[in-house]
């Protein structure tokens, strides 16, 4: 197992854009989050600043869903995998490689990222109220953003595992997160509607653990938000394992 | 003849970062005949190739098709066929439809594409997409859309490769008629071997520069050097005899000579008369691999020293 | 060029994903349009039925004729109604037939809240009105000065029984104080108002006196926040006037100006928000057809075939604009078709909402539009696609320019939103709009030309890249 990770770590490391993907998930959400708190004006909405300081996880998750999918997808454009798998013939143990080393790879990245978009974001905020660094739902709210982007890189692995192809992992994966968030924006819909999407849906849900005031993304409580996504991410890494398992290489 | 399909290169220069790939290459391809264009792998045949195709920018230097530059040819595909690489086909796309937005490009008319699929033996599958080709399909799908513009200059990066013998034999056959009709056909390898039965002529480069620009015949003989190889049971005896009249002699394996500078009858008449008895006299006959392989050998030894007297 | 042009288009055609993305095209718009159509009825929330005044009222048997002078109608909203009325009973929700006088919108006629009818001679106050039951059916002329009368028109009144309460009525619904709270949100809270109404010359009069009943909407799935606190009616009686206070609203969702409070709906742009999320079908095509390219590596080919780039990415790109307008604008007209019905019914009518047709220059504009926008924005993307050279960064990133960012700005400040709008890609959606609905955002000329700039700029990059390095 050792040298399955080894090998998976030295593979990721060893291409030039995986790092450059990595290294844009702190500077994409640090930079963003000031922005996007910088330009919010507290008089026309009443934003949580907890979650404001954090908004920067919209783009950022997209670094984590690269870098998770390339992962992956690498392995089949050119069929990388036979001498992967001709390395390591058993696929759990390439599997479970896989999904450690794109989770450490992706909270290196976050761990920075989330608190300097949290530093970030709380000093471009002006004329909002700021909750101390020692509360415990703004602790909450960074850890459950950092296990947001893992959750989120883990259910790109699962899919990309499943769809064996870059640009149609990356699609599904977007579509899956923005897809439902789209839909509550454009389409007009009951509010029993939009809950239930919201409750639904992995990226609403599972941003509802930052919430600190007032109503989150979704009508969840934090953690039960952050668990919808889990339950998404295992989903579909249960589905990649399977059908790497079952599959011909 | 015509003169102005010739392919000219002069003092043609590229780097990649610190990496040069080539480096003052000089050569002129004549028409008429096919060409080899041979070196190992990562010589610089293929990026010389993109250059002469006008894909790649040269550092410096020039590579002109019939005295001009490829970029400004008007319809490049019915003076220049090129198969760099087979496999750049979408693998989406019918074959027929690949040659068809060439020959748009460049004005052909549309019986051209059946013309050279039937040419290479790709009919049936004309309506079949690429992605599903083997690569020996491919290479003639690649040598069908080097012949659509029916070009008087071929350039083909590794032709034979993924081709079946039987493959291998008809693009011979192939290539060298198209030569005979006077068109400049420039072929690459990194196997001299594949080029023995096909070439007349050799541009030989080894990292990036030009090693030999020279016939097939000449470069055979030079490497075989009139030696001649023989079976003798009394080696020693032999040998003083023939050394006696000044040949160069060798043993090379238990019972067999190599006998240089003197000619075939006059061994056989010395050893006759001095009553040693011997067998299996002939001529030794280098491979174009073994030409090939001194040739770069020397290529080897000369960067060597070139980089010990620059250091020194 | 013209060969550059056929050969880029027997590229296009002949790959399989490019059937699939106009495919997708098309039915991602319009099953969306259907949705989005559906499920849009207007910004107004209420009870689609409204029946609701203040009624002085006397009951009548048979064939009558009601007439009376409204001497003057002062109210905060220009839908306020007086006027007479013949109804079945006092309840909300009977059948009922009324002639009244509205403050900004004329005179106007109405049947069981259903149907109504609007008088087309030039209205003020004072205003005499006259309602003449026969059977069935009930006509009504309106007079500036009691002498010469101008039919409204004849109504049939299903249901109206031969005894009715016939007489005087007042209404006059609430109003929104709209605040732009957020972009993606208008907060408006509703404010009650009162309309007074007097009467004169009133004929018949009751022999004793009007009965007044604040008459009462039937129970709706969701009221409107203010009908409970709604304060009861007024009656003042004189020799010769009878003035009446009365609030609520008669009518249905798009008659008698119900719904109309909230609404600056742009219903053309409604019927070409689809494309807002089918855009990501032109992003792909525009991308795949440059990036698809370096993947397979035709593209050395493509330059062998016409060494002269420049050449090469106009082709591409002017055949790749002229596909993509072409399959879209059928679409958007598709989309445009298809919408009106679904939103007619559901209150999009006239009066408050204008009827729209492709005859009208600005309606035809934003249609065309749709198409434009999506066939500019792949050649954008095909910009980008030549920049990149790979398909996934490409694609992630217009994505986030495209669908992230504003999703974001929406979440964040107006102030935000409408640089978005302004300076994004996005920008040329605007081409879609009819009216302009926050005096910030952009027009539609100037939201394309941004687009356009976009494409070029793009372009232009891919350009330089192009013609700079090696193939």
């Amino acid at each position: 197992m050792t040298g399955a990770l080894h090998g998976e770590w030295t593979k990721l490391r060893t291409v030039p854009a995986n790092l450059w993907t990595l290294l844009a998930l702190p500077a994409v959400m640090t930079a963003l989050t000031a922005l996007i708190a910088a330009g919010t004006n507290p008089q026309e909405v009443s934003p949580d600043p907890t979650a404001l300081a954090l908004s920067g996880v919209y783009f950022a998750q997209l670094a984590a869903v690269a870098v998770a999918v390339a992962v992956v997808t690498s392995e089949y454009h050119p069929r990388l995998i036979l001498l992967t798998l001709s390395a390591s013939p058993r696929r759990t143990t390439v599997f479970t490689a896989k999904a450690l080393t794109v989770t450490a790879a992706v909270l290196l990245a976050a761990l920075p990222g989330v608190l300097g978009a949290l530093l970030a974001g709380r000093s471009a905020q002006h004329g909002t109220h700021q909750l101390p660094l020692s509360d415990g739902s703004l602790q909450r709210a960074v850890l459950g953003t950092v296990l947001y982007l893992l959750l989120v890189a883990l259910l790109s692995v699962g899919i990309a595992l499943a769809v064996r192809h870059t640009a149609a992992a990356t699609g599904t994966v977007l579509a899956l997160l923005y897809g439902p968030y789209l839909a509550t924006q454009l389409l007009n819909m009951s509010t029993h509607t939009l809950h239930l999407v919201q409750k639904f849906s992995p990226m609403t849900a599972g941003l509802a653990v930052q919430t600190t005031t007032g109503a989150g993304t979704a009508p969840l409580a934090p953690w039960t938000g952050l668990a919808v996504l889990a339950a998404y991410a295992a989903g579909a890494l249960a589905v990649g394992w399977t059908l790497l398992q079952r599959r011909d290489a | 003849m015509p003169p102005d399909t010739a392919i000219e290169v002069s003092a043609l220069r590229k780097h990649y970062g610190p990496t040069t790939a080539v480096d003052g290459l000089t050569f002129t391809v004549a028409p008429g005949k096919v060409t080899g264009f041979v070196g190992p792998n990562g010589a610089g045949k293929s990026t010389t190739l993109r250059m002469i195709l006008g894909l790649d920018a040269p550092d410096s230097g020039k590579a002109l098709i019939g005295g001009r530059p490829y970029a400004t040819l008007r319809d490049p595909l019915t003076v220049v066929g090129a198969l760099l690489d087979a496999e750049a086909v979408h693998p989406g796309r019918r074959a027929v439809d690949h040659l068809l937005w060439m020959a748009h490009y460049n004005g052909i008319p549309r019986r051209r594409v059946t013309e050279v699929l039937e040419q290479v033996g790709l009919t049936s599958v004309a309506k079949k997409r690429a992605g599903g080709f083997s690569l020996g399909m491919r290479q003639r799908l690649g040598i069908a859309a080097a012949l659509l513009g029916d070009p008087q200059v071929l350039i083909l990066d590794e032709p034979v490769n993924g081709l079946d013998p039987e493959g291998i034999q008809w693009i011979r056959g192939f290539l060298k008629s198209l030569a005979a009709e006077g068109r400049t056909v420039l072929i690459s390898s990194h196997l001299m071997g594949e080029l023995q039965d096909t070439a007349e002529h050799l541009l030989v480069i080894g990292r990036g520069r030009l090693l030999a620009d020279t016939d097939v015949g000449e470069l055979l003989a030079t490497t075989s050097g009139n030696r001649i190889t023989l079976r003798t049971a009394r080696l020693p005896e032999a040998m003083t005899v023939l050394a006696r009249e000044g040949a160069t002699v060798s043993a090379n394996a238990p019972g067999t000579l190599t006998v240089a500078g003197l000619p075939g009858e006059r061994v056989v008449s010395l050893l006759t008369e001095a009553g040693i008895p011997f067998s299996e006299i002939s001529a030794h006959r280098a491979s174009l691999e073994e030409a090939y392989l001194e040739l770069t050998r020397g290529a080897t030894e000369f960067t060597a020293d070139t980089a010990a007297l620059e250091t020194s | 060029m013209i060969r550059a042009l056929r050969a880029e288009w027997t590229k296009l055609r002949s790959v399989r994903s490019t059937a699939f993305a106009l495919f997708a095209l098309v039915a991602v718009t319009l099953l969306l349009t259907v949705v989005t159509a559906k499920g849009s009825v207007t910004s107004y929330d209420g009870p689609l039925t409204r029946d609701q005044f203040t009624f002085a009222h006397t009951p009548v048997t048979g064939n009558t004729t009601l007439t009376t002078r409204v001497a003057s109608l002062t109210s905060k909203s220009g839908w306020a109604k007086a006027g007479l009325m013949i109804k079945d009973g006092t309840t909300g929700g009977s059948p009922s037939a009324s002639l009244m006088l509205t403050p900004g919108h004329g005179v106007r006629m109405q049947v069981n809240a259903k149907t109504e009818l609007t008088a087309d001679t030039p209205s003020g106050q004072p205003r005499w009105l006259r309602l003449t039951r026969t059977g069935q059916s009930v006509t009504g002329y309106e007079s500036a000065d009691g002498l010469s009368w101008h039919k409204v028109g004849t109504l049939a009144v299903p249901g109206l029984p031969a005894r009715t309460e016939a007489g005087l009525f007042v209404t006059s619904p609430a109003i929104s104080v709209a605040k732009q709270v957020s972009p993606g949100s208008v907060t408006a809270h509703l404010q009650l108002t009162t309309g007074r109404a007097v009467f004169d010359h009133t004929t018949p009069a009751p022999a004793t006196a009007w009965t007044r009943t604040d008459t009462t909407s039937p129970p709706a799935a969701h009221p409107l926040p203010n009908d409970e606190k709604r304060p009861a009616g007024t009656l003042q009686q004189t020799a010769s006037t009878v003035t009446l206070t009365g609030n609520g609203d008669l009518g249905y969702i798009g008659i008698g100006g119900v719904g109309d409070d909230l609404d600056e709906a742009d219903q053309v742009k409604e019927t070409q928000s689809a494309i807002q999320l089918s855009l990501i079908t032109v992003v792909a095509l525009g991308v795949l057809f440059m990036t698809s390219e370096y993947k397979t590596r035709t593209i050395r080919t493509t330059f062998t075939a016409s060494p002269k780039r420049g050449r090469v990415l106009a082709a591409k790109a002017a055949i790749l604009g002229a596909t993509v307008f072409a399959v879209a604008l059928p679409t958007t007209i598709a989309a445009f078709l298809i919408a009106r019905p679904i939103m007619t019914k559901n209150g999009y009518k006239p009066p408050i909402f204008p009827t729209t047709s492709l005859t009208d220059p600005t309606t035809l504009r934003a249609v065309v539009g749709g198409a434009a926008f999506l066939a500019v924005l792949a050649v954008f993307c095909l910009g980008v696609g030549a920049m990149f050279r790979r398909t996934v960064p490409a694609i992630v990133t217009i994505f986030a320019l495209l669908i992230v960012v504003p999703i974001i700005s929406q979440i964040t400040s107006v102030s935000v939103n409408t640089w978005v709008e302004r300076a994004t890609p996005i920008a040329g959606r605007a081409l879609t709009q009819t009216k302009t609905l926050t005096e910030t955002s952009i027009g539609p000329w100037a939201g394309f030309a941004v687009l356009c700039l976009y494409a070029a700029a793009a372009l232009g990059a891919a350009h330089w890249r192009l013609t700079r390095r090696d193939a």
